[in-house]
């Protein structure tokens, strides 16, 4: 999967979980940008979790802070993850 | 020590979910109970509940509130605001510290341990939906009361199984009482009719048969009683410091004039006599009043052979020879055994056949069981100016709860 759909993905998952419809979310955005409380940070690592079949541990949810952070990890995630489809579970 | 009055009543049931529904199903013995149709129990066939039919959830939360809200929660904030309108009260911020929250569930949130335990064990997923912790807690209820309505006061959860909304509601009556909260919004949730609750009471093998005609299911006191059946709701009162409602000239239902607490120290499943006399003694002496003044008792009468007959002999150690003179009803023929929901119900339609002056009936009485000699005022309500009243709830692990009402 490139990193511009993984991207997609990330952003589309913020944006549901934080009720951020209309608001522009870009790799660079941060989550105290988009006032996004912890509930819906991990409700997005849920999501992303699910949508990829990968398991993001506590202390990588815990350090993320922009929306690349997160690109980052499930692109290396899924990487290191032997035989994941592009799918994932889905 | 202060008063303390009802001012607002709020409900969702099987029986309807605003006040003349409610009463209209109550007065005319029109039973809510029929085949279960939430839930697909084995092959599907004959099981019998009290469904809450007309609740849709979106007409009444945004999705955002909804993601986090179990149904149990849901039913809580929907009587909890009809409650407040009913009593026509408001309050500012500075006030809200003075307002708090009281609300009894057996379960919780039974739907989301239930689907998130099938979606583990069924489906394997590896993972759980982090909303789960919120929704199934049990003090969801009152927490979601607390932030939906702004209430800012004391605010508690109770889990006394089917006495939950009852002891809830004692316990915002002595926290008005102490002074600790000026209203409380008070009473009892519960919706357990999910696959794992039912059959978890379908191996206790109290619930009633499933029968020809599933409306007739729940029949208390009757010689053909055999079982409870399950029902899911909410009630919520707002109880009210007594000056605090003359003052803003509030419509005052009922004083809430007593509250029972005992436990039976004895069987977990197996209904105590002394246990449930004490707790009506302990009523209606902080009640100040005498058996004879008691005019109506809404039962716990869930259905089953032992309940009825321990609260029969109860009803017979605590009233004497006044206990033939008293109307005795149990609703959960009409509404089902709302479990932790039940005692808020039971108390809105005491105070309701109080306003009315007519006693509610057992419905489904098809005959005397030489054991359960009182009247139960069998399937016809019946015109009597009820003065005094209470309502008994006493829960499996031998709790019991009653709370004595005064017409003001």
């Amino acid at each position: 999967m490139s990193s511009i759909e993984i991207e997609e993905h990330v952003i589309a998952a913020i944006k549901k979980n934080g009720r951020l419809d209309s608001v522009p979310v870009g790799l660079d955005t941060t989550f105290d940008e988009l006032k996004l409380e912890s509930l819906a940070i991990i409700c997005t690592v849920f999501d992303l979790e699910d949508t990829f079949n990968i398991t993001i541990p506590d202390d990588a949810a815990r350090n993320m802070r922009c929306v690349r952070d997160v690109v980052d990890g499930v692109a290396f995630l899924i990487a290191s993850t032997p035989g994941l489809s592009v799918e994932g579970r889905n | 020590m202060r008063r303390v009055v009802i001012t607002g009543c709020g409900i969702v049931s099987p029986l309807g979910s605003d006040l003349n529904s409610v009463w209209e199903h109550v007065s005319e013995a029109r039973s809510a109970v029929g085949l279960l149709s939430r839930l697909k129990i084995g092959n599907g066939n004959g099981h019998v509940a009290a469904e809450v039919k007309d609740f849709e959830p979106g007409k009444h939360f945004s999705a955002a509130e909804l993601s986090l809200m179990d149904r149990f929660a849901q039913f809580a904030v929907v009587a909890a605001r009809c409650a407040r309108l009913d009593s026509g009260i408001e309050w500012t911020d500075e006030l809200a510290t003075g307002v708090g929250v009281s609300m009894g569930s057996g379960y919780g949130g039974a739907e989301s341990y239930d689907a998130s335990y099938r979606s583990l064990y069924e489906d394997k997923a590896p993972r759980i939906h982090p909303l789960t912790i919120p929704r199934l807690m049990h003090n969801a209820a009152a927490s979601h009361i607390s932030m939906l309505l702004g209430a800012k006061g004391p605010s508690l959860s109770v889990s006394t199984a089917c006495a939950s909304a009852t002891d809830a509601i004692g316990s915002a009556y002595r926290t008005i009482q102490h002074g600790s909260a000026d209203v409380m919004l008070a009473g009892g949730s519960d919706a357990p009719l999910t696959l794992g609750v039912f059959k978890c009471w379908e191996a206790l093998r109290v619930l009633a048969s499933n029968g020809k005609c599933p409306a007739e299911a729940c029949r208390p006191f009757s010689v053909d009683r055999d079982g409870l059946v399950i029902g899911e709701g909410a009630a919520v009162f707002v109880l009210e410091e007594y000056e605090h409602a003359r003052r803003r000239n509030a419509r005052i239902y009922a004083e809430v004039a007593g509250y029972g607490s005992s436990s039976d120290a004895g069987h977990i499943t197996q209904p105590g006599v002394d246990g449930p006399a004490r707790a009506m003694r302990l009523a209606l002496k902080e009640a100040r009043v005498v058996p004879d003044e008691v005019d109506y008792i809404n039962a716990h009468g869930t259905g089953t052979k032992l309940n009825d007959c321990a609260e029969t002999r109860a009803v017979h150690a605590v009233f004497g020879p006044s206990a033939k003179a008293v109307s005795i009803s149990s609703t959960k023929s009409l509404h089902g055994h709302m479990m932790g929901a039940s005692g808020a119900v039971e108390l809105m339609i005491t105070v309701l056949a109080m306003q009315k002056c007519v006693v509610p009936p057992t419905a489904n009485f098809h005959g005397p069981d030489p054991e359960c000699d009182l009247d139960y005022t069998p399937n016809q309500a019946r015109p009597r100016h009820i003065r005094v009243a209470i309502s008994n709830s006493f829960a499996f692990g031998g709790l019991n709860a009653v709370i004595a009402v005064k017409s003001l």
